[in-house]
């Protein structure tokens, strides 16, 4: 088969035909035009068969253990907790704004979900604090990106099953590269809390309120323990984990926060259905495109053409970081992962790079792409939010993304930040 | 004229039929996998007596839940896009262009029902491995939400035509905003 197709999906995608009906459309034409109408059929049936999968059905249960959490105001509880750890500092808001989206980040696996979570009630608390709304909305934008790589995460959910690799190391792996995500924001934070005079307005809470604060989050933050202890333990695979993750939501939700109503769920379970299916039907798509493009040998021509510049694995490493770069400024992290990963994971395993770490440094640096323009949803959810354009919240965000960049840098080239904990755990 | 009108007020009627009936399949597929999941959790580890049809189930529903909650996020701008460029184009060419890629998203999809249904009858024969159910009712899932998609698709083509022959017309929806179904 020639490559045919993989152009058609280019050139359609950068039309503005919709990545999943891109990622079907090519691989149409192409066997049309390779005189190969017989594939035509496959095509349905590859799709069929990408989705009919057991570790697929975490992605929506864990999308919908993240809307339960957040409809049973448990998002509040995290920010009155993270409001009473840091508040009190100069910039608290800000720091408030990085340490909610670590503790959001453990009970859902989606930046997305992070930004329009925790923005909707910290980017006017951080106005009437007097923060600029440009400055709030971008420090919601970076920091929610935290969100994917700290488990659970969707994306993680996606890469282990096209790439097969354990959804549980992955996990496990995340956890380092998104603290130090989380640490060296409130490093930039404290710098620009200083230099720009950001403000500062609570006061040092007393104890009976850091104690009622911490009693409040207390449960909810049981919940990634849950997840990774049910599945390191080996009592739940990650799609039982996600299913147990929805019933302890529902739980807290409905008899400890109450904030929940049975009436609330055929909204919630709505949202979650349509956004999922998109999700599956990418994941579908990409099964397919991903069949054509290796009986066309396309990963052998990339590892050829990347060899032709390079042998040395920590110059590729760098090519691919800015690679995996420029497609998440254009693409979702989902699709990217789903059409790159198959083809450059190979190459880089063959190079003797370890499967777990160079998914980390993939689903990383994607993650990174969901806030960089032109596509960058955490972007647009953001800009949603406060009706700034995207470019003005980018450019407020340029020293974070100096951060992100920095980090991605580190977890490229010290192996030992992804790997130690799930060596420890005999995860690797 | 009253036929033209009779004839558009019965397509509307179909359309809000068929996109409500994908909302409600879109619910209860949702709350079925939630529940079956847990159902199989509780039968293994408390019940100690594990259920053995509840992971082919779930795959199942996991498919039908992708085509028929597909068509909505088609409808609502929910399947990502990169808009830079119609972004760019003015108003008119850039209608111009929405109507051309949902023409091609609606020919795509009938060729995805045409073929699906193909399979799904050719299926049809085979027996799921855990229950005494044809398969064809779990691949019939393709192309009943293609099909959708096809209708869905046509009507923002229209739509999006009308607004560029008659700038005044009511934009159709225009690709996301807000996030949709992004895995991030």
């Amino acid at each position: 088969m020639p490559i045919t197709f993989f152009y058609i999906f280019l050139v359609g995608m950068a039309l503005g035909v919709p990545v999943v009906f891109a990622l079907i459309l090519g691989p149409m034409i192409g066997v049309l035009l390779a005189d190969n109408p017989a594939f035509l059929r496959i095509i349905p049936q590859r799709i069929f068969a990408g989705i009919n999968q057991f570790p697929l059905l975490a992605v929506p249960l864990f999308i919908l253990a993240g809307e339960l959490m957040n409809s049973g105001e448990i998002t509040q509880r995290l920010v009155r907790f993270a409001k009473a750890l840091v508040g009190h500092v100069r910039g608290g808001l800000a720091h408030v704004n990085i340490l909610s989206s670590v503790m959001f980040a453990g009970l859902s696996g989606s930046a997305v979900a992070d930004t329009s979570a925790l923005g909707s009630i910290l980017i006017p608390a951080m106005e009437k604090d007097g923060y600029t709304k440009r400055f709030a909305a971008a420090v919601t934008a970076a920091s929610s990106i935290i969100g994917p790589i700290i488990p659970p995460s969707i994306i993680m959910v996606v890469y282990a099953y096209i790439m097969n690799v354990s959804v549980g190391a992955l996990f496990v792996a995340g956890f380092v590269p998104g603290l130090l995500m989380a640490g060296g924001m409130m490093v930039l934070t404290a710098v620009m809390a200083r230099s720009r005079r950001l403000p500062k307005s609570a006061d040092r809470p007393d104890l009976c309120e850091l104690w009622k604060a911490f009693t409040g989050a207390f449960l909810p933050l049981l919940t990634p323990l849950i997840i990774l202890g049910g599945i390191l333990g080996g009592v739940f695979t990650p799609t039982e984990a996600a299913a147990a993750a929805v019933v302890y939501a529902l739980l807290l939700g409905l008899f400890v926060t109450r904030a929940l109503k049975l009436s609330d769920l055929p909204a919630i379970l709505l949202r979650t259905g349509v956004t999922s299916a998109a999700i599956l039907l990418v994941v579908g798509a990409a099964a397919a495109f991903a069949w054509l493009a290796a009986i066309s040998r396309v990963p052998n021509q990339v590892a050829d053409l990347l060899f032709l510049i390079t042998e040395n694995p920590l110059l590729l490493l760098l090519l691919i970081n800015l690679l995996l770069f420029v497609a998440g400024m254009f693409l979702d992290a989902g699709p990217a992962i789903l059409i790159l990963g198959p083809i450059l994971a190979p190459v880089m395993v063959g190079l003797g790079i370890d499967p777990v770490h160079f998914a980390i440094i993939m689903c990383v640096n994607l993650t990174v792409g969901l806030a960089t323009p032109p596509l960058g949803l955490v972007l647009f959810v953001a800009s949603n939010l406060t009706r700034l354009r995207v470019e003005e919240i980018a450019r407020e965000m340029l020293p974070f993304f100096a951060v992100h960049v920095t980090v991605i840098a580190l977890i490229t080239f010290v192996p030992a930040l992804s790997l130690t904990l799930p060596r420890w755990l005999g995860l690797v | 004229m009253p036929a033209v009108a009779g004839i558009a007020r019965a397509i509307e009627s179909i359309d809000r039929a068929i996109i409500g009936s994908c909302r409600w399949a879109t619910v209860l597929l949702m709350a079925a996998i939630a529940v079956v999941i847990s159902v199989g959790v509780f039968f293994r580890y408390v019940l100690n007596d594990s259920l053995s049809w509840t992971e082919e189930i779930a795959k199942y529903l996991l498919v039908w839940l992708a085509f028929v909650g597909s068509p909505l996020a088609l409808r609502h701008g929910g399947h990502i896009a990169v808009e830079v460029l119609p972004n760019l184009l003015p108003a008119r060419p850039r209608h111009l262009l929405h109507c051309l890629i949902f023409a091609t998203v609606a020919a795509i999809t009938a060729l995805l029902a045409a073929y699906g249904y193909d399979l799904a009858l050719n299926a049809s024969g085979q027996r799921a491995a855990t229950v005494d159910i044809s398969l064809l009712w779990m691949m019939l899932a393709v192309p009943v939400g293609s099909g959708v998609m096809t209708w869905v698709a046509i009507g923002q083509a229209l739509a999006a035509g009308r607004c560029a022959v008659e700038p005044r017309a009511p934009s159709p929806s225009t690709p996301p905003t807000g996030g949709g179904g992004s895995a991030g």
